[in-house]
């Protein structure tokens, strides 16, 4: 319902700036918060030093915005390279390492809500959100099998837990997404 | 430009608003809105912009309705599950109110396609899902000096809020320079 | 009486889902100092490594953006409500 309400207002903004009435939301930031119900608005400045519409501008045409948004987590830009390939196993062949593997852990990152709705059997909750290789409880002898919804916070946290020294890493490429529809067909997909 | 008589009788509950009158709902009739996204926002964004009687609307967005939209995305009915977002959106703007345009972009808005869209357009309406979108749709709504509605959601809460360097105030990257860290987005 | 941080959805998880904290301090950098000593992990979520403010959230000192005051320097006094604003680009 959210979206709903908020979809509203912009309308609302879109109508008022073709009817050139009332006080258009320009230089100000309306906030919504469903939970509290209540509004709140903060003030919005121009930034002199804005790189688009400032004084001096660097972006003078449109740029790569898919470079521009791949903002690295700090710490990551100085870890090595990793060739991700090398750690993805697909559904079939997660599962299957994991059979013939007897010190498997299996680790699911994604957050407590998202367990609630379905989860690997056998798996043990670590959510990316809070997640530290050393408080894990995870040794560095253990074969860590990594899966998150889609396949991206499982390399995340594999890359986290490598740069921790972890060794024998994977992860499941596709996430439990992906299992549900070439494993586990009981499995609900959300 | 003028109304019908199916259309004054229509719109009468607005002509009779001193704030909208036949010179407002005129200036409607002739404005030409792109929005982008037909998905959670756009649903109720484009049903009330179409039946207000707002000319023209341009949708894009090149997904297709999913069952786990339906819940939210409300211009989308069970029977469009598989069909593109902007035709379903489409046709339920037009059932509201078929006086007005629809023309739909079955695609996703880049670098090479955007400028030459947005100059076809008045107002740019962002309702779209990510980052990357939304920094391509501030900046081609400058340099093509077009105002942009841009609304976000995330979990409880929205932002709202207008970006109009033309009229003197901020834009996009005003209020936030950079996007998070692409770890941090929830997907 | 102290100064009250909202706190958003995005955040929330760091702060035992609080959506709002009230701490004491007589500026931001107090304020927030107090409480990422409560929720450290708050802290590498709101900071960057060289201490500042990450660049996708804003902080609001009653309504306005404290980058146009002295920023985590701003004086804050009891009554206060400092608002944490990070960046967010849903539309589904």
């Amino acid at each position: 319902m959210l979206p709903g309400v908020v979809g509203l207002i912009q309308a609302t903004e879109v109508i008022k700036l073709i009817l050139a009435g009332g006080a258009p939301l320009i230089g100000r930031l309306l906030l919504y918060d469903a939970m509290k119900m209540n509004f709140k608005e903060v003030r919005v400045r121009k930034d002199p030093e804005c790189v688009l519409c400032g004084d001096n501008p660097s972006v003078i045409e449109l740029i790569d915005y898919k470079a521009f948004c791949d903002v690295p987590l700090p710490g990551e830009e100085i870890s090595e390279e990793l060739d991700e390939e090398e750690y993805e196993l697909s559904p079939q062949d997660f599962k299957d390492a994991m059979d013939q593997d007897p010190s498997a852990v299996l680790v699911d990152v994604r957050e407590p809500h998202e367990w609630d709705i379905c989860h690997i059997e056998g798996a043990q909750l670590l959510p990316l959100s809070s997640f530290d290789p050393v408080k894990s409880g995870l040794g560095p002898d253990d074969s860590i099998y990594l899966y998150c919804y889609k396949g991206k916070r499982g390399m995340y946290a594999l890359k986290e837990l490598k740069n921790a020294g972890f060794k024998k890493l994977k992860n499941l490429s596709g996430g439990i997404d992906l299992w549900a529809e070439e494993v586990d067909s009981d499995m609900p997909q959300y | 430009m003028s109304l019908n008589k199916e259309e004054i009788n229509r719109y009468s509950r607005h002509l009779t608003l001193p704030e909208v009158g036949m010179s407002g709902q005129l200036e409607l009739k002739e404005s030409r809105v792109l929005m982008i996204g037909a998905g959670g926002l756009g649903s109720p964004l484009g049903m009330y912009l179409g039946a207000v009687g707002v000319g023209k609307i341009g949708v894009v967005d090149f997904d297709v309705v999913d069952h786990t939209n339906l819940h939210r995305q409300i211009a989308h009915t069970t029977a469009d599950e598989g069909r593109p977002k902007v035709e379903s959106l489409r046709d339920t703007i037009l059932a509201g109110n078929p006086n007005i345009e629809v023309e739909i972009h079955d695609m996703r808005l880049e670098r090479d396609n955007v400028l030459e869209l947005f100059s076809e357009y008045d107002i740019i309406a962002d309702g779209s899902d990510n980052f990357e979108t939304r920094y391509l749709i501030n900046d081609a709504a400058y340099f093509t000096k077009k105002p942009l509605v841009s609304a976000s959601i995330f979990r409880f809460q929205g932002q709202i809020t207008v970006f109009s360097p033309e009229s003197g105030g901020p834009c996009y990257r005003c209020l936030y320079s950079e996007p998070p860290p692409a770890a941090l987005v929830p997907s | 009486m102290g100064v009250v941080v909202e706190i958003p959805s995005a955040l929330k998880q760091y702060v035992n889902n609080q959506d709002e904290v009230e701490v004491q301090g007589s500026s931001i950098e107090e304020a927030f100092g107090a409480l990422c000593s409560k929720h450290t992990e708050l802290k590498k979520n709101l900071f960057d490594e060289n201490g500042q403010i990450r660049s996708f959230i804003n902080v609001y000192l009653n309504d306005d953006d404290i980058r146009y005051a002295d920023g985590i320097k701003s004086e804050v006094q009891d009554g206060d409500t400092i608002q944490i604003v990070p960046s967010i680009a849903g539309g589904c």
